[in-house]
């Protein structure tokens, strides 16, 4: 049996991180949650790679972060999209979609 | 108030107190644990397997924890502190290592900084004169004779002052003493005669008075600030005013800045004071007597000043001004001050450089060491998700804290080894008042300190990397044991270099010392004195010498005295070009140069001269009788190498004071009269009886017994003759010979101490080495030895290991021997710098040493149990 799960692409963490918050702020394992649910469990995060990306896009400045409870009441960092956030999400977005179409086409058999 | 500036210091250190992050950090991987588990359980799974799932996926927590805790601002920093104090409380905790390390690293600072402050401060160290690099010494040159530096004739030198373009002020100066006389007595102080431009050219200038006012034939002298203060009691007031130098009056008309640097080299001593040179009529009859310092006009160099010199010489040769076979040289004048220290310092520098590369490997084997019982900490640590850089980072840190404190210790040390060493050397090694502890020590250290960290930082990886490829490659061991054996290697070779350096000075010196000077110089001693000042004249000064004379041998203790116009060992003194009788002038410079003595009839009696042929002066030589003189071998055998017979009877052109061709009466044995290094010259010795060689002499007196008493009764014999005539130069004979190879004794004294050093080291690091390697094999030992190898074959296989890398360092040592060696060839005296005694000797002792340093590891590995196999299982 195949393995159903995707490995990610170098560089795409960071994109599905701020498009995942990019509504709603949400905390670290909600935004694993989200990219999970959302890729149909195609994409799992690891964790170990979750939180020094969060903690270097906070330090980019493209997050950014709030004091807040989990549903277990403990202390977390709720995430949200900066200003500066949004301007690189929709960047990142756009070099995507070209990046995605391109690697299409050549899949597409003439 | 303290914890908030620490605060406030830490937030701006860290860019956000370090506490709060940790937690938040904590709570908020605690939270992701704690929601991935509530959704296991929701999706039914129970709640202790869901936790424990929630933890495996997140993997290890804290290697997670680290990753994040990287991307924070200041992060570094906090590593750095963190690792620095680890760092500290390792070599705390394992003193064994650190210890020694320390020591041998600060022992080898300590002797580098020395070294270099002494080399820096003589050798590069700028002279403290304006512009000094354009000072030069001008010097003529007897080109038949190969001669090299010879003093300057006074037509040379006004020409040279009023002709040269290329030097701007050229000025002369000769050495000079003079009588001081308080009311405790009478002492000699010497100096020297300037030309009155000297301090400008120096661009040094009195620190109170004007200088020399440059009026003709003025009687003026400017005094050390060391003179001032002691001799004239700091009176400020007395600049300007008269004082009594040799009982005549004379004005003071400066005394010069306290760290003044009086320029010392050819024969000139120690300054006190400073008169102004003239050059009259008197002086251009004169032979060569002047040393001369010039200053290049701005843009010119040395070669060119060089080039220009000989220009002027054969325009005077052409005019006949001076005489065929006379030309010019000129030098830097720092070369001529420092010069003769160069080779010597180098020596010690090469031998410090290679005691710390020996210092070197030493730690680097006891790091290696160290490093292998921590393997298994190591391992742990990087399991639990230390990363390896920061192992490395750690393991530099180490080894920074390390050389640092190493430093620190060994710049204390030099601070208590320069000054010990300024008196060590010999006084009259050149620039000595400069050498102080200070920037160059420091740099040198912190320079060393650095190369250690570096070097034994690296070296446990070199160690480590054939550790993890013996693993994976089975049956590698070997490799790695190899690999650090060959440091060993490099250890002999540098003991080796520093053991023949050591040999070869100490040869050189033993065969220094053991010269035959010619005469006996055991119980005699020397004295100078000269019948000049108030009252004495023309007819009461050679009185008062000879009574001297008379009454001296009178004396009880004395078995003999003799006068001299100067005394063995005095360098320099008058000397001539010397012809057969009735050769003309063509081609003087193609005949030898005699050294002229005066002596007095019982001058060789007292030395121990022996008599070869003819006889000695006697009462028949008197003033009236046909001018006599005594000759040595050398100077027969120079004058007319072909004779076979006695050069009794015959006779030679001396044209000193006017002399006409004098007979030979009596040949006597060679003596060195320059210097104790320096081969006999030909020397002619005139009689005192029969030409007068003015009042002032040096008395020569074999005693029989004490040597103070002797000095001290022919003191009251002086005062009683004439009164406030001081004794100077007083000094046995056998002082003077000391002086003149101190500083050979001084070199080989040094390295001989770095070659015990280097012996040390070799026979800690080879012990260490060795010592290490049957504890960690103990139980292949045990093994080979339950399979039937011998003790003696255990013992065989460590030791011939052993020899052959002994024997392979200290044949490269031997190479690199005869490469060094070299800057030692302009101090040695009487041995080759290859020297094959010194050499195979040096090699014999290391070797031995280090088999020696093998030894007791090999018998330890014999006394291992064949049942040690069994029980380590």
């Amino acid at each position: 049996m195949p393995d159903a799960r995707a490995d990610l692409l170098q560089g795409t963490l960071d994109l599905l991180i701020l498009q995942t918050v990019q509504k709603t702020p949400l905390h670290g394992w909600a935004i694993s949650k989200r990219i999970r649910e959302r890729s149909a469990d195609v994409l799992d995060v690891n964790q170990g790679s979750l939180y020094p990306a969060l903690y270097r896009l906070e330090a980019r400045g493209l997050l950014a972060a709030d004091e807040g409870l989990s549903e277990q009441g403990r202390r977390v960092r709720v995430y949200r999209l900066s200003a500066a956030g949004k301007k690189h999400l929709a960047q990142e977005i756009a070099g995507w979609r070209l990046f995605s179409q391109a690697v299409e086409r050549i899949l597409v058999p003439a | 108030m303290w914890s908030t500036i620490r605060n406030v210091a830490r937030r701006t250190l860290h860019g956000s107190r370090r506490d709060d992050f940790e937690s938040r950090l904590d709570d908020e991987l605690r939270a992701h644990v704690e929601a991935e588990t509530d959704d296991l359980v929701r999706a039914g799974v129970p709640r202790d397997e869901a936790k424990r799932r929630a933890m495996a996926a997140f993997g290890g927590f804290d290697r997670w924890r680290e990753e994040a805790r990287e991307t924070r601002v200041g992060h570094r920093l906090e590593i750095l502190g963190h690792d620095l104090k680890l760092a500290i409380r390792g070599l705390r905790h394992s003193p064994s290592y650190t210890a020694p390390a320390v020591a041998t690293i600060a022992l080898g600072i300590a002797a580098l900084a020395t070294i270099t402050t002494l080399a820096y401060d003589v050798l590069l160290r700028p002279l403290p004169y304006a512009e000094p690099t354009r000072l030069v010494a001008v010097y003529e040159r007897n080109v038949p004779r190969k001669g090299d530096r010879n003093v300057v004739s006074a037509v040379a030198f006004q020409t040279w002052r009023q002709r040269s373009r290329t030097m701007d002020s050229v000025s002369g100066i000769m050495p000079d003493t003079r009588v001081w006389t308080t009311n405790d007595g009478s002492e000699r102080v010497s100096g020297s005669l300037v030309s009155a431009g000297f301090f400008t050219m120096l661009g040094v200038h009195p620190a109170i008075g004007a200088g020399f006012s440059g009026a003709p034939n003025a009687r003026e002298v400017v005094v050390s600030h060391n003179f001032w203060a002691r001799r004239l009691g700091a009176d400020p007031s007395i600049v300007g005013k008269t004082i009594r130098m040799d009982g005549v009056p004379v004005s003071l008309v400066g005394v010069m800045p306290p760290n003044f640097e009086p320029v010392r080299f050819g024969w000139l001593g120690d300054q006190e004071y400073w008169a102004p040179l003239t050059i009259g009529t008197q002086e251009m009859q004169w032979g060569r007597f002047l040393l001369v310092v010039a200053r290049l006009h701005p843009g010119a160099t040395v070669a060119e000043a060089d080039r220009e010199a000989h220009l002027i010489h054969a325009q005077l040769r052409a005019e006949g001004a001076i005489a065929d076979g006379w030309d010019t040289q000129v030098f830097p004048l720092d070369n001529e001050i420092v010069g003769s220290v160069r080779g010597p310092v180098y020596a010690l520098l090469v031998a410090c450089g290679l005691l710390l590369v020996m210092v070197l490997t030493n730690t680097s084997l006891l790091t290696v060491a160290h490093a292998r019982r921590r393997t298994a900490e190591y391992a742990l640590r990087s399991v639990l998700g230390a990363t390896p850089a920061r192992l490395l980072g750690e393991r530099v840190m180490r080894t920074l804290a390390l050389a640092s404190g190493a430093a620190a210790i060994g710049l204390v040390i030099a601070g208590w080894t320069i000054p010990a060493l300024t008196r060590f050397l010999p006084s009259d090694v050149p620039r000595l008042g400069v050498v102080h502890f200070g920037a160059t020590a420091v740099i040198v250290a912190l320079g060393a300190a650095a190369l250690s960290a570096i070097v034994l930082a690296i070296a446990p990886s070199l160690g480590q990397r054939a550790f993890d490829a013996a693993t994976f490659r089975g049956g590698a061991r070997l490799t790695r044991s190899a690999r650090i054996g060959w440091v060993v290697v490099a250890e002999t070779a540098a003991a080796v270099v520093l053991t023949v350096f050591a040999a070869l000075t100490l040869r050189s010196f033993d065969q220094l010392s053991k010269v035959d000077v010619g005469f006996d110089a055991r119980n005699l001693i020397a004295f100078r004195v000269a019948f000049e000042g108030p009252g004495m004249d023309s007819v009461t000064a050679p009185a008062a010498g000879r009574e001297l004379m008379r009454r001296l041998r009178a004396l009880p203790g004395v078995a003999g005295a003799a006068r001299t116009s100067r005394r063995p060992f005095n360098a320099g003194g008058t000397a001539t070009t010397v012809t057969p009788a009735g050769r003309g002038d063509r081609d003087r410079s193609a005949f030898p140069t005699a050294d002229v003595r005066w002596v007095d009839a019982d001058y060789f009696r007292t030395l121990g001269v022996p008599l070869k042929a003819g006889r000695l002066f006697s009462s028949a030589d008197g003033p009236n009788a046909p001018p006599r003189v005594i000759v040595n071998e050398t100077f027969a055998r120079k004058l007319w190498p072909t004779e076979q017979g006695s050069v009794v009877g015959r006779r030679f052109d001396l044209r000193v004071n006017g002399t006409p061709t004098p007979e030979i009466i009596g040949v006597v044995g060679d003596a060195r009269l320059q210097s104790p290094r320096r081969e006999p010259r030909p020397t002619v010795y005139l009689f005192t009886n029969q030409q007068d060689d003015g009042n002032q002499f040096d008395v020569l007196l074999r005693v029989n017994g004490d040597e103070t008493s002797a000095f001290a009764a022919a003191r009251r014999l002086v005062q009683t003759i004439a009164p406030g005539v001081p004794l100077y130069r007083v000094e046995s004979m056998s002082t003077t010979i000391g002086k003149a190879i101190a500083r050979e004794r001084a070199t080989a004294r040094l390295l001989f101490f770095f070659a015990v050093s280097a012996l040390v080291l070799v026979a800690v690091g080879v012990y260490g080495l060795y010592a290490g390697e049957v504890s960690r094999r103990r139980r292949e030992i045990g093994v080979r030895m339950a399979l039937g190898a011998t003790r003696r074959t255990v013992v065989q296989s460590l030791l011939s290991r052993a020899l052959v890398r002994s024997a392979v360092g200290a044949s490269l040592g031997g190479v690199a021997g005869i490469l060094a060696a070299r800057v030692l060839e302009s101090v040695l005296y009487g041995v080759r710098s290859t020297d094959t005694v010194s050499f195979v000797a040096s090699i014999v002792v290391v070797v031995v040493v280090a088999i020696g340093a093998t030894l007791l590891p090999a018998l330890q590995a014999a006394r291992v149990a064949p049942s040690f196999a069994l029980r380590a299982e």
